[in-house]
């Protein structure tokens, strides 16, 4: 029996549908513990290969990788961590393959369903990112994350919030203390208007973040949000604490600005927005909000150039 | 008189229209599968396997065998356009003409709206014109694929994920080789303002200076007498190649500063 243990090996935006890092996952792809060396060309080629990715090492495990004859090699965890250095290195169509490899020679370990699945979800092939995710959930019941991976794609590409409830629900029973779990089951319950019940699981994740002092500003803005219609003042508080948390996520400000907007401080409103567009400068809504903003002070230059930026934007992007 | 010192501008129009090179590389999977929610769907493992074969292949032969490998196991895969596409670049890479039309004119019936095809097909069809029988018609085709790509990037949405100063760049790039198979469809019709005009369009809006597209520039000022500026293009072109650029441009200067014939002596 293979011993599991995770690594994160690296950082991939899993779904690309709604620009932001609350949109990014951070799969961890997992090693395979140490077996028999197989069938290999070189001796010991594995366990180098295994340790250098542990301690990422990634030009030193391309190296050995690329000296590998893989063709006649039959250890499918061989092949494996040969598709994780592959990832490590952007080749994702040689990952794709060394992952395949890995599947026809037999390994069908949950890890190895979803290294594949995630990097056909990168190819954009999501018919079969879907089947690899049910053939981890078939190999490891127990595991939130193939669950978790379907329901961003059901949210976000497919726009199908019951369909990523059902799939965040099953998230938080197998790990209540799901932090992203909680906050994307909340995020479909807002967006399916059950306020209520989103602004439950966003207090829960909020509570989580502060526990295991996590960088992850997603349930502080959700509970801004949807404080922002009827209390703009408390809305203002989450998104403060949402910024806190994450300075870098362009969308905590700009909800801040929404917040400061709604609360009539309107020079706090374009301090906000600026960062919003300092940090991404596609971000349509914020132009808006600027251009509105410094027409009401007076500013017309400022509001022309935050105008036709929306305009542009918009016209590149559509509704996106 | 300067138009002397540079021969017929019909000789200069000849230069222009053959010279054939290597183009600018449109990222290779640009197209659908940056398109998030139209991206098309491999049915199954083995499918797209076969196509990553095609991706994977180390030259244009071996990309060849493997397109038509995979066009003819799946006939009915939605992969069937963006394998086209690897295929037309191939023969591209392989100086098939025949290849690169009959492929390229595949992929504008699966993805009407496909860049990489429409850009391909009008800089590739002046540059393989020989039989002037058919000239008339090829030219006028290649000319609606350029000026069909100016239009669908236009209109183009793109998704997200490519960040708008990025995809700018993109389409400058790409708007460039309109142009510049403007300028060349131009240039072989004799029409050398009109083809002044467009490669001067496709060296101010590529982001990158390209040796060929300013000799091309610089062939086309020579042509109209235009000396000083013809001068500045090719000396441009030469620094920035790459070799057969530089060679013809180098000849081409050195035609420029000769005297014209009877002018200086005796």
């Amino acid at each position: 029996m293979i011993r599991l243990f995770a690594l994160l090996v690296m950082s991939m935006a899993l779904i690309a549908g709604k620009a932001s890092a609350q949109t990014r996952a951070d799969p961890q792809f997992q090693l395979p513990g140490l077996v028999g060396e197989g069938n290999t060309a070189r001796p010991g080629a594995k366990h180098r290969l295994l340790q250098l990715i542990r301690d990422r090492k990634w030009k030193e495990a391309a190296s050995l990788a690329g000296g590998l004859a893989l063709s006649g090699a039959q250890d499918p965890h061989l092949h494996y961590l040969v598709g994780v250095v592959c990832w490590q290195r952007q080749d994702k169509v040689c990952a794709i393959q060394r992952f395949r490899s890995a599947e026809r020679l037999g390994l069908h370990e949950a890890y190895l369903h979803k290294a594949l699945g995630l990097a056909y979800y990168d190819a954009h092939q999501y018919l079969l990112f879907e089947q690899q995710m049910a053939r981890s959930i078939a190999a490891d019941r127990a595991d939130p994350e193939p669950h978790f991976y379907l329901g961003r794609h059901a949210e976000s590409v497919q726009g199908d919030f019951a369909g990523a409830l059902r799939h965040f629900k099953k998230v938080v029973a197998l790990d209540a203390n799901h932090v992203r779990g909680h906050s994307y089951l909340a995020y479909c319950l807002e967006r399916l208007d059950r306020r209520e019940d989103a602004l439950e699981h966003y207090r829960v994740s909020v509570e989580l973040v502060k526990q295991e002092g996590l960088r992850f500003s997603m349930p502080y803005q959700g509970m801004a949000r949807l404080a922002l219609e009827g209390n703009p003042a408390t809305a203002a508080n989450w998104a403060r604490e949402a910024v806190e948390n994450e300075p870098d996520e362009f969308e905590a400000h700009a909800l801040l600005a929404r917040a400061h907007d709604r609360n009539g401080d309107l020079m706090q409103a374009v301090a906000a927005a600026s960062e919003a567009v300092r940090l991404n400068p596609d971000h349509a809504a914020s132009h808006y909000l600027l251009f509105t903003a410094h027409r009401k002070l007076g500013d017309s230059n400022e509001a022309r150039r935050h105008v036709m930026r929306f305009q542009e934007l918009k016209r590149v992007y559509g509704d996106q | 008189m300067a138009t002397s010192r540079l021969g017929s501008s019909r000789s200069t129009l000849v230069l222009l229209a053959g010279l054939a090179l290597p183009g600018p590389q449109a990222p290779a999977q640009f197209g659908p599968l940056l398109d998030i929610e139209g991206a098309p769907q491999a049915k199954t493992q083995e499918e797209f396997d076969q196509y990553l074969e095609v991706l994977a292949a180390t030259d244009a032969r071996q990309r060849v065998a493997e397109a038509r490998d995979f066009l003819a196991a799946y006939p009915e895969s939605a992969l069937q356009g963006l394998a086209t596409v690897y295929l037309m670049e191939a023969h591209k890479d392989l100086d098939d003409f025949g290849g690169v039309l009959s492929n390229g004119e595949r992929v504008l019936e699966l993805l009407p709206e496909n860049l990489r095809a429409l850009l391909t097909l009008a800089a590739a069809i002046p540059n393989a014109v020989q039989d002037a029988t058919e000239e008339r018609v090829l030219l006028d085709r290649a000319e609606s694929y350029a000026t069909r790509a100016l239009a669908v990037m236009e209109r183009k949405e793109i998704p997200r994920s490519i960040r708008l100063e990025e995809w700018k760049g993109f389409r400058a790039g790409m708007a460039s080789e309109a142009h510049e198979a403007l300028g060349h469809i131009a240039a072989k019709r004799g029409q050398i303002e009109r083809a002044m005009g467009e490669f001067e369009l496709a060296v101010e809006l590529n982001p990158v200076p390209d040796g060929r597209q300013l000799f091309r520039l610089g062939a086309a000022y020579a042509a109209v007498g235009k000396v000083s500026k013809a001068g500045v293009a090719l000396r441009r072109a030469v620094a920035l190649g790459p070799e057969l650029v530089r060679q013809r441009a180098e000849q081409e200067l050195k035609r420029l500063e000769e005297p014209a014939p009877g002018v200086g002596r005796p």
